[in-house]
């Protein structure tokens, strides 16, 4: 009877992977596009190797100078064997991250599984782990950054297994040694993480701190490891370039706070008075703003019912996680009052993991956020299995069991469906900007015809159009590096590349450049064509929507 | 000897209901810094009553006042006549059966909480009961929430003290059943005290039905006649505010109910275009229903009023006269006292933890309905379970903080916590809150009123803009205006909008209306007042022409109405 159990547990743990795989995989390479920075990681890549240096000529870079936004390097490093064996392609770009997706939701069920390891639920006796790696397999939030080389995702992986080896690891040196490496390459893949992972490690310290009182030799040489690979890091920030990113969408990056307290001091009729100082000074705002954002982060309409406010970073009409989670969630939060033995580290990790995003001025934030996903997810298959347990109340009575059952898998299947709709149905369409569509048609067309012509001038609307270029066209980084300039930063913090080879971008203004550009190809917008231009392809994106009227010079 | 053993028997609750009567009835006159058209109205039909025994439009006593068209429940317009009477027709008369409200409120969430411990005696030790409802007075007593909606001639005020009296004598009618007819006459004199009584008062009776459903079960059996003769009494009291749902005087309801606001045709159609859907599909019903739209545009209301943005940070974000400048509903310290609140409150379990959660749920949904994304007003009764919540936090951590290695420590830390959050919201209200936006308040018309009244027979006729903030009304209350001569020539022009307030337009020599300037500027021989928009500096230099006889100021310093005579 164990024996059959354990390969039912087996089978079922099998059939959550797979449908992770698929959620994750299916139409993988061309939905949605591919975005300036996912092509930004793959032509890095590719240039590094190349060349064995990054697009700008930097060499084996730690953090990539990119739009001049030096984006932290691990994910381009995890790329790499895969433009090597792949080729150029949107696949080499997004597997690693959709491979670790899947990953992740099987470490959450060893995970689960260590802190709550009771076989109990339902005629199958499953665990919670099954609960949280199944409801992990179909989450929203997750299935979304696993879906491209989004590098958040592969640290909330790093941090889960880090989580994972850190409990392991109590007893076991060489977990723990590994779980200090894990923490710490979280460190070099996503900026947010280095906030919330000292954090999340202290946190696990203090919950922890008997085992490591009895084992602090262990401890602290594990410290030791993850303070070396912490080193070139270190060294890295060092850089003034690079930590002007992370101020560039700081907290104190935006003015309203600031400009409140003249405000306020100014309605005590007193700017130098002692009241009005200790009241409305940056401390106090900045501190009240920071408290805002991160109670953003558990707001229902930003979790339940919309999700983040960025096109890119959301699906129409779906909160980062399902309706039937508010359930879940709040039956799980109930049970875990009632029982919290074994929760310390998941709810520390709960309300840790959006201290990052809430130090940036856009708030509630998805992506920054997006460690929150798996402590939510823990707690909600806790409110599931609670859920099932209710079951049992009707005792011997078939009828309604099969009824409350029923009623169950609908919701979950009915809200699982729906996301799917408006995944794959309403989100391209919904959002057209949200992605680079367009872009590839663009470049197949370009590439095609390119010979005949001068020059190729094509319109900047849409976010960075030259590194999908080369992306595409999978141009030569040794004729890239040297022969390009980057421009100044916008207001935003971003540079971009005006032109290399032939290509030049620029918001076409017809009257203007029409003239001066003869044998050329002018690539723009419907808006900034006028119709009687000698229009001779119009590129439509996947979606359906018309993004750029080609004209021939 | 007996009122000495219960002056020092209470003394903890007595400085309680004091500290809560200074916070309401200080400078209550003039913070806020002007009555709002609501409250002159409340108050100048409480004179009309008084001197007349009729309504600013001749009705005889009547239960629902028709005032600007919104038809306001009149209880509190009755009980402002007393005041009145005593005290003269002044701010502070129409603002002050509200703060007494309010005050008493604070006693009666005392009296609430150790209601319920009586009955579980075996369970709550005396100390600890003890505890409870005083935390839940002070608590109440220093709320920003409450204390906002004191302050003022908020009907809603009035009525959530009316509920808690319900509440009270329902609790006392477990004992004795002969209090459920007071239970049940204060529950429907909620009605006749606030529109939005009906739901809101609705819902806590079944919260109190759900609670105590074995008591109401054995009084269905028992007490068949009592409890018939109660909802019967309670019937009575609120019939005429039950059948004006007939007589189409509830068109605001249908205005702002959030059910009346569907998705635009062609946003729905454009999106049902991606996918090649159409209405009536089974795509359709299974994922882009109106139902299920109408669903989440509700459940994002009720989400809305649990938000750190409303409770903490902002509060009443749609409507910023509903709260004090950058400051939520509820103390800073709140956020702490909530959550081990909820931890506390579930890791026990008896009626009050019941009561409070079910409350706690339902209590938005006034607010919630409507098209409002938060209305502090209409979800008022929320601050009761909240209150109740941050009790029982503020309990908890008086006891675990024992428990720790520095208990004085944590205890110092804990009441800097609190004291800081509320000194906080103290400068926030009583220095900020005048300030920081006195147009919110209608400021001004008092000023208009007070330079108009003494040369108004000087002019042919007086032009004041017509605004929402119905001047008329100011002129009636401040001139105190003999109430006969009035209700002679009331007359309100509906609005064009149904459902929606009215304007008067004339009295006496005075007429309320638009103000062109191109061509009221030759309207020789006449007084106008308006806003510096309509009236701009710029036209109206010339001495020869004009004499600008006065600009009233708002608090902060910027000219809201310029009162000129047209030579």
């Amino acid at each position: 009877m164990i024996q059959d159990l354990r390969l039912k547990h087996k089978l079922i743990l099998a059939a959550i992977l797979i449908l992770s795989v698929l959620l994750r995989f299916w139409r993988f390479g061309d939905y949605p596009a591919l975005n300036a920075d996912e092509a930004a990681i793959g032509y890095n890549a590719y240039a590094l190797l190349e060349t064995g240096k990054d697009e700008h000529g930097n060499l084996w870079p730690i953090h990539f100078q990119s739009f001049n936004d030096y984006k932290p390097g691990l994910y381009f490093y995890l790329v790499l064997p895969f433009v090597k064996v792949l080729g150029l392609n949107e696949w080499a770009v997004r597997i690693p991250n959709a491979v670790l997706g899947v990953l992740t939701v099987y470490i959450v069920y060893f995970l689960t599984k260590d802190l709550f390891p009771k076989k109990e639920i339902g005629i199958w006796k499953l665990e919670i782990g099954h609960f949280a790696s199944f409801l992990l397999a179909i989450n929203p939030w997750h299935i979304h950054f696993s879906r491209g080389g989004w590098e958040v995702n592969t640290a909330t992986f790093f941090i889960t297994l880090g989580i994972y080896l850190f409990i392991k690891g109590q007893k076991k040196i060489s977990l723990l040694m590994l779980s200090a490496l894990s923490f710490v390459l979280t460190l070099y893949t996503y900026h947010a993480a280095r906030v919330v992972v000292p954090l999340l490690v202290f946190g696990a310290f203090y919950i922890y701190r008997d085992a490591f009182k009895r084992n602090f030799k262990n401890y602290m040489f594990a410290a030791l490891v993850g303070l070396v690979a912490l080193l070139p890091l270190l060294k890295d920030l060092t850089k003034p370039e690079i930590t002007s990113r992370a101020a560039g969408v700081g907290l104190f990056a935006d003015p309203g706070p600031l400009a409140r307290i003249d405000e306020q001091r100014g309605e005590h009729g007193n700017f130098q008075g002692f009241i009005p100082k200790v009241l409305h000074n940056k401390a106090v705002n900045y501190g009240l703003a920071f408290l805002e954002n991160y109670s953003d982060h558990f707001h229902g309409e930003f979790l339940f019912l919309s999700g983040d406010e960025i096109q890119r970073s959301k699906v129409p009409e779906t909160g980062q996680m399902y309706l039937f989670d508010i359930l879940f969630l709040t039956v799980g939060f109930w049970a875990i009052i009632r029982n919290p033995k074994g929760w310390g580290l998941i709810l520390c990790w709960l309300f840790v993991a959006p201290t990052a995003a809430a130090l940036t001025f856009q708030s509630p934030h998805a992506l920054r956020a997006h460690n929150m996903v798996i402590p939510l997810t823990i707690v909600s298959a806790a409110g599931l299995a609670e859920i099932i347990k209710w079951g049992r109340g009707f005792g011997k009575n078939n009828y309604f069991l099969t009824i409350y059952f029923l009623l169950l898998t609908s919701l979950i299947a009915w809200q699982f469906t729906r996301y799917l709709h408006m995944y794959y149905t309403h989100m391209a369409k919904e959002y057209p900007f949200s992605s680079q569509y367009g872009l590839k048609e663009l470049v197949s067309f370009v590439n095609a015809n390119e010979g005949k012509y001068q020059n190729i001038i094509v319109t900047d609307r849409y976010d960075q159009p030259y590194i999908l270029f080369l992306f595409y066209l999978k141009y030569p980084p040794n004729n890239f590096q040297n022969f390009h300039k980057l421009t100044q930063k916008d207001k935003f913090g971003f540079s971009t590349v005006r032109n290399f080879g032939k290509f030049e971008f620029k918001s076409i203004a017809w009257d203007t450049d029409q003239p001066i550009n003869a044998n050329s190809l002018l690539i723009g917008t419907d808006q900034e064509i006028p119709d009687v231009a000698n229009i001779i392809a119009e590129i439509y994106g996947a979606n359906g929507y018309k993004y750029f009227q080609i004209v021939a010079n | 000897m007996r009122i000495k053993f219960f002056l020092v028997s209470h003394k903890w609750l007595i400085l309680i209901v004091f500290l809560a009567a200074l916070l309401r009835l200080w400078k209550l006159e003039s913070i806020p810094p002007h009555i709002t058209p609501d409250e002159a109205a409340l108050g100048y039909n409480a004179y009309s009553i008084l001197k007349t025994t009729r309504d600013e439009y001749g009705k005889f006593l009547p239960v629902i006042f028709k005032s600007f068209g919104d038809y306001k429940p009149g209880l509190y317009v009755y009980l402002t006549v007393p005041f009145v009477a005593i005290l003269g027709l002044t701010e502070f008369t129409v603002r002050l059966p509200s703060a007494i409200a309010g005050v008493f409120a604070v006693w009666l969430i005392f009296k609430i909480v150790s209601e319920f411990f009586s009955k579980q005696k075996d369970q709550q030790p005396t100390a600890e009961k003890l505890h409870l409802g005083h935390i839940a007075a002070f608590l109440l007593a220093i709320n920003p929430w409450h204390i906002h909606f004191s302050r003022g001639a908020w009907e809603a005020n009035m009525s959530l003290t009316l509920t808690l009296l319900g509440i009270y004598f329902f609790l006392k009618a477990l004992e004795k059943s002969k209090f459920l007819v007071l239970s049940s006459l204060f529950f429907s004199l909620t009605l006749l005290a606030y529109q939005g009584a009906k739901l809101s008062s609705s819902l806590v009776i079944l919260v109190l039905i759900v609670t105590f459903s074995k008591e109401v079960k054995s009084w269905l059996t028992f007490e068949k006649k009592l409890l018939t003769g109660s909802i019967v009494v309670g019937l009575v009291i609120a019939s005429s505010v039950l059948f004006s749902f007939s007589r189409g005087e509830t068109g605001r309801l249908k205005v702002f109910s959030v059910f009346s606001y569907p998705r635009p045709h062609e946003y729905l159609q454009n999106f049902l275009d991606q996918g090649d859907e159409k209405v009536g599909s089974l795509s359709y019903y299974l994922f882009h229903s109106e139902t299920l739209n109408f669903a989440r545009g509700v459940m994002g209301r009720w989400f809305n009023h649990f938000s750190g943005r409303f409770l903490f940070f902002e509060g009443d974000y749609q409507n910023p006269r509903h709260s004090a400048p950058n400051h939520g509903m509820l103390l800073l310290s709140d956020l702490v006292l909530l959550v081990l609140g909820i931890y506390s409150l579930i890791r026990k379990k008896n009626k009050l933890t019941l009561f409070t959660l079910l409350w706690l749920i339902l209590s938005p949904l006034p607010a919630v309905l409507s098209r409002d994304q938060v209305h502090s007003i209409r979800a008022l009764n929320m601050v009761i379970p909240l209150i109740i919540l941050s009790s029982y936090g503020f309990q908890y951590s008086l006891q675990t903080f024992k428990a720790f290695k520095y208990p004085r420590f944590l205890l110092l830390a804990f009441y800097l916590l609190v004291t800081s959050s509320f000194l906080y919201y103290l400068d926030s209200y009583f220095i900020h809150l005048p300030k920081h936006n006195s147009k919110l308040w209608e400021y001004g018309y008092k000023q208009i009123v007070e330079t108009v009244t003494p040369i108004q027979n000087r002019f042919r006729k007086v032009t004041v803009q017509q605004s929402f903030a119905q001047p008329y009304i100011y002129f009636l209350f401040y001139q105190k205006y003999d109430p006969t001569t009035y209700q002679k020539q009331a007359e309100l022009v509906e609005s064009e909008f149904k459902g929606d307030v009215g304007y008067v337009e004339h009295l006496d020599n005075i007429v309320f209306g638009p103000i062109d300037w191109s061509v009221n500027r030759g309207d020789h021989g006449s007084l106008m007042v308006g806003d510096p928009i309509r009236i701009s500096p710029e036209d109206s230099g010339d001495t020869n022409l004009f004499d600008v006889l006065k600009e009233i100021n708002y608090l902060d310093g910027v000219t809201a109405f310029r009162v000129v005579e047209v030579k």
